[in-house]
């Protein structure tokens, strides 16, 4: 068969795909779709029942939601956000809701990236109860997350009397590790993991993997590996930090073996991201398929008016088709939503990518005025010489 | 208390990871062109009903056809409890009751969808509707349903959302607009495929001369001419409109690599004829014949559309419609010209063989290019 006969094939192939039409299974035991974090939600039934049979139950309620936002977290999918959101909606409503069912409503906002209204909520929830300490905390992400470093210092020193050092130095030099004191904040921060022995799972997986992000960006990647690996263990599955393991790892051209880390995670769409760079690179079939679908999925939210992709988007625009220009298009765009490392990255990359000078000149002004250190970031010693 | 903060850092430093498609259904209303009943057709995530009423009844993690199956009276209870659908006729708005028809599954960029097929018994044909919508949104706020109204070829798009979930779709609008979209296609199909045009013409320059003597001499009567020409057109209009309702349909199947190559043969005949007249009376029956190939490259428009039921149907009028009116419009620019230089040397010794060598000339370059064409792109 000629080349060109298969390609032709290969293409009518494709379209018979893209057209496919509903069916009718053949077989009843014909398995449909999976039920995401099954176990978990089953352990909830008992308190959806008990909600359900007294609507006014709000300690249930508030149980309820905690277990709908974890499992959003773990799963990265934002239907329990939501489900978590809807479950808090009629306290909400109320005329004055407690500061828990604020807290635990800007926290949903928060994970679909609705941080002004997130804020509103937190400090409506602090004026109620200023020594919330959750609500500090979730403030201070936020703030971090946008950028606002000086005003994110400022919760999380209010985290020091209403939550205790551990959480509070965590969320300190969580900050100042953007702005300016990388390195002293990465010792900081290993000297409280070590002293205060190992705390429970998840801190301990929060802390590992803050300072696996850290040494990613002092570009000690042994040392990152060390502590992403121990995150994992700590909180294994969780999709944030198998992000960036994988990150780290394609950072290492280890292509393969961030393929084999997410074998299973097809169904995450910032797991599906790394896959369809892995694959791509490798030139391997399903590189191909993953980038298809990774990009249907992004269409297919855009219609329904959803944009919290924009990060995903500009990094598979550049590292998957190569399309720069409108690369950074979309990093521009998400830049007026987060200033996370990636969002940095994504940005510098893509405008570099253009060769159009003063293209980055945006992130380049931030990044001299806020002090923020990425080792990983291209040429960046000399860009912010200049 | 210091415990309790513990428990929720996770929450705090949650889900910047969480970017994750949200929950959407898809909803599409078709009103045939004919009758009030409209065609509702209702994608809803299999996800989204596990958790908004269970499908997962033996709770192996796995949703299985066998499951979805036994879970259907709950589930069009469920939907229709949560779609209202409302059809005025420029009078009072009337319920339009969704009758249950048929549940398949399909396949979605997230994942897998139950499709319910309703029919929508509108008690008047609806010149608007109105889509009151609130499915998951009480479990669900984030959750959107993408409503998409089509009537004849054309549609409208709504998002619903919870606090904005009713759209009004007028059909009333578009309903011109979709027949006279597809007579504009088809005399637009004629006049800029120059093949079929091309080979109208190698048919009709004959028309107004008669091929005596080894040489084309000039008809004497205006009235033959014209008869001839309408004998040809009449013809040629007849079996194209034939093979196009026939491709249309899905009757008549030819790949179109061998239509739109065996179309170019047909203009290169015709040319040849002009140069070497073999069939020269009866033009009208290679008309005919060739005229169905035509029919099927004008039916693959069409078919490109997807477009199925009554819609098609009214595509199908208006595509070959306005196929005629353009057609038309060529001869009717073409008679007089040719009647008045007929008589012209230039007419007989240049424009009709030179003008039908340049035609098999560009014949063949189609053929060839249409044959290997599938292969290369």
């Amino acid at each position: 068969m000629s080349k060109l006969t298969g390609r032709a094939l290969f293409l009518l192939l494709l379209s018979a795909c893209a057209c496919a039409e509903p069916f009718i299974p053949g077989d009843d035991s014909m398995v449909l779709e999976r039920v995401p974090a099954a176990q978990e939600t089953l352990q909830l039934q008992p308190l959806r029942d008990r909600l359900a049979n007294n609507p006014g139950d709000l300690p249930s309620a508030l149980q309820l939601a905690q277990g709908y936002l974890r499992i959003g977290r773990e799963t990265a999918d934002p239907r329990f956000t939501s489900y978590a959101q809807a479950t808090l909606n009629p306290w909400l409503q109320s005329n004055e809701p407690s500061a828990d069912v604020l807290v635990l409503s800007a926290t949903a906002l928060q994970s679909s990236h609705r941080f002004a209204e997130s804020l509103q909520l937190l400090d409506r929830a602090l004026r109620a109860d200023p020594r919330n300490g959750q609500a500090w905390l979730t403030k201070a992400t936020i703030l971090q997350v946008q950028g606002r470093f000086s005003e994110a210092r400022g919760a999380c020193a209010n985290l020091l009397r209403t939550a205790g050092q551990t959480i509070a130095v965590s969320c300190i030099t969580g900050v100042n590790s953007l702005s300016g004191k990388l390195e002293q904040s990465y010792r900081s921060l290993a000297q409280l993991s070590a002293a205060s022995g190992s705390p429970a799972g998840e801190l301990r997986g929060w802390i590992q993997g803050q300072l696996g992000e850290m040494a990613v960006r002092i570009g000690d990647q042994r040392a990152a590996e060390a502590h992403l690996l121990a995150a994992l263990q700590a909180t294994p599955g969780d999709v944030y930090l198998k992000a960036a393991y994988a990150d780290l790892l394609l950072v290492q051209n280890r292509n393969t073996e961030a393929i084999a880390l997410l074998a299973d995670n097809e169904q995450q769409d910032v797991l599906l991201l790394r896959l369809a760079i892995a694959g791509t690179r490798l030139k391997r079939a399903e590189g191909r398929r993953w980038a298809d679908a990774f990009e249907a999925r992004f269409n297919a939210a855009q219609r329904s008016g959803d944009t919290s992709h924009l990060r995903e988007y500009a990094r598979f625009l550049l590292d998957v088709r190569g399309d720069a220009a409108k690369a950074l298009e979309m990093a521009k765009l998400n830049w007026q939503v987060q200033r996370e490392p990636a969002d940095v990255q994504v940005y510098i990359k893509a405008a570099r990518a253009t060769r159009a000078p003063g293209a980055d000149a945006e992130v380049i002004a931030w990044i001299r005025d806020t002090g923020f250190e990425d080792r990983m970031l291209p040429s960046m010693q000399t860009q912010v010489a200049m | 208390m210091i415990r309790a903060v513990l428990c929720m850092v996770l929450l705090a430093w949650s889900a910047f990871a969480q970017a994750h498609k949200q929950s959407d259904s898809y909803l599409t209303i078709v009103q045939p062109p004919q009758g009030a009943t409209l065609d509702v057709q209702w994608d809803i995530a299999l996800r989204d009903l596990e958790h908004a009423i269970g499908l997962d009844t033996n709770a192996d993690a796995t949703i299985t056809w066998g499951e979805l199956k036994q879970r259907l009276d709950p589930i069009v209870a469920y939907t229709t409890a949560h779609l209202q659908v409302t059809a005025s006729d420029s009078t009072e708005p009337r319920n339009c009751p969704l009758q249950f028809q048929r549940l398949l599954v399909d396949e979605h960029v997230d994942g897998r969808y139950a499709v319910l097929r309703f029919a929508a018994g509108c008690p008047v044909r609806a010149a608007k509707i109105e889509v009151r919508y609130s499915l998951l949104f009480d479990i669900d706020p984030n959750h959107r349903g993408l409503v998409d109204a089509r009537s004849a070829g054309n549609s409208h798009a709504a998002v619903l959302a919870k606090d904005s979930n009713v759209a009004t779709l007028d059909f009333a609008a578009t309903a011109g607009r979709g027949f006279g979209s597809f007579i504009k296609e088809g005399i637009w199909h004629i006049w800029q495929g120059y093949d079929h045009v091309l080979f109208l013409l190698t048919l009709l320059l004959p028309a107004v001369v008669l091929y005596r003597d080894r040489q084309w001499q000039p008809r004497e009567s205006l009235r033959d001419s014209l008869l001839d020409i309408v004998k040809v057109v009449t013809a040629f209009t007849l079996a194209h409109s034939l093979t196009l309702t026939l491709g249309t349909l899905g009757w008549v199947y030819l790949p179109t690599r061998i239509v739109e190559s065996a179309i170019a043969l047909t203009v290169l005949l015709g040319a040849l004829n002009i140069l070497f007249p073999v069939v020269r009376e009866r033009r009208w029956l290679v008309a005919f014949c060739f005229g169905l190939i035509h029919g099927l490259g004008f039916a693959s428009v069409l078919i490109d559309l997807g477009l199925s039921g009554w819609s098609l149907v009214l595509a199908l009028v208006g595509f070959n419609g306005g196929v005629e009116l353009g057609q038309l419009a060529i001869v009717l620019v073409m008679i007089p010209v040719m009647y008045a230089s007929r008589r012209t040397s230039t007419y007989r010794r240049f424009l009709l063989p030179v003008g039908a060598a340049l035609v098999a000339c560009m014949a063949i370059f189609w053929m060839v290019e249409r044959w290997n064409g599938v292969l290369i792109t």
